[in-house]
């Protein structure tokens, strides 16, 4: 099930900084330790705990070739590992995606509304997130890279598939 | 002798994996991804009546061990739209066999046809 926090709580995203300095460094230590507290709160951040459930349960599901009946991959556990990672630095609040594989053995995760309102993201094993979206009447595609960070371009598609 | 595929033919596509289909019947655009081969494939329906579509999905499930979830319903010019094309290649067991090929080489590409026709097929149907 997915959990939304209370509407009187405001989500909360972490953005790594750029900066170099030592003063930038702590900065960005110390926001990653406030994530990481909150979301050892299961009640804020139950939807998240339970995609990563779903992932390890795909783990599972996927983890001989073929699981699709048309000779798709077992899942990549390099991909396994960046979804894990996608997941883990998402901004508290926000709606938990739906997880799956492709048949190439990547993991995918979806946030869905509607055929008109929905992103998909692929991982890669090589640290590339590809990405396809229909917003309304807008789509958009292409790849970005994973190190840590989520992507900016990839974070605004999902704000823009409503809860 | 091979046929050409009609731009108005419906296609069958099976389904064998649960997380193909959401909760609300539509079908994830995973379904349709042909990487790590080059092609998707297809049944034709033609002129076969529905418990024979059903049952060439039923034969292909006993043969691979996988449970039959669904099957999404394609209609050949929703995929040639977008450039692929629909090949015949009949089989032994299912002589209505196509490949939907011509997929885009970069996988963001073939992501958004995959979205694109999933969001125009409507929902899957059940055995």
């Amino acid at each position: 099930m997915l959990v939304a926090l209370p509407p009187n709580i405001p989500a909360v995203e972490v953005v790594q900084t750029s900066g170099m300095s030592a003063v930038a460094q702590n900065l960005d230590d110390m926001l990653r330790g406030i994530s990481k507290h909150l979301r050892d709160s299961v009640t804020l951040d139950a939807g998240l705990h339970s995609a990563l459930l779903e992932l390890e349960a795909l783990k599972a599901e996927c983890a001989a070739p073929n699981w699709d009946g048309y000779g798709a991959n077992a899942l990549d556990p390099e991909s396994h590992m960046l979804a894990k990672s996608f997941l883990e630095n998402l901004p508290l609040g926000i709606i938990a995606p739906s997880i799956a594989a492709d048949p190439d053995g990547q993991v995918t995760v979806e946030w869905y509304k509607s055929s008109r309102s929905l992103v998909s993201i692929s991982f890669d094993p090589v640290g590339i997130l590809h990405y396809a979206s229909i917003i309304g009447s807008r789509k958009a595609n292409g790849s970005e890279p994973f190190i840590g960070s989520i992507p900016r371009v990839i974070l605004d598609l999902t704000h823009k598939v409503p809860a | 002798m091979k046929q050409d595929v009609g731009e108005d033919e419906e296609l069958a596509r099976y389904i064998f994996s649960r997380r193909q289909i959401r909760a609300n019947g539509s079908v994830k655009p995973e379904a349709l991804m042909p990487s790590p081969h080059p092609d998707m494939s297809v049944t034709r329906h033609l002129s076969l009546p529905e418990n024979a579509i059903w049952g060439i999905g039923e034969g292909i499930s006993a043969e691979r061990g996988l449970p039959l979830q669904g099957r999404l319903d394609l209609v050949s010019k929703n995929l040639t739209k977008y450039g692929l094309q629909v090949k015949t290649a009949p089989l032994p067991d299912n002589e209505n066999h196509a490949n939907v090929t011509s997929w885009p080489q970069d996988k963001p590409a073939q992501k958004q046809i995959a979205l694109e026709v999933c969001a125009e097929a409507g929902n899957a149907k059940r055995p």
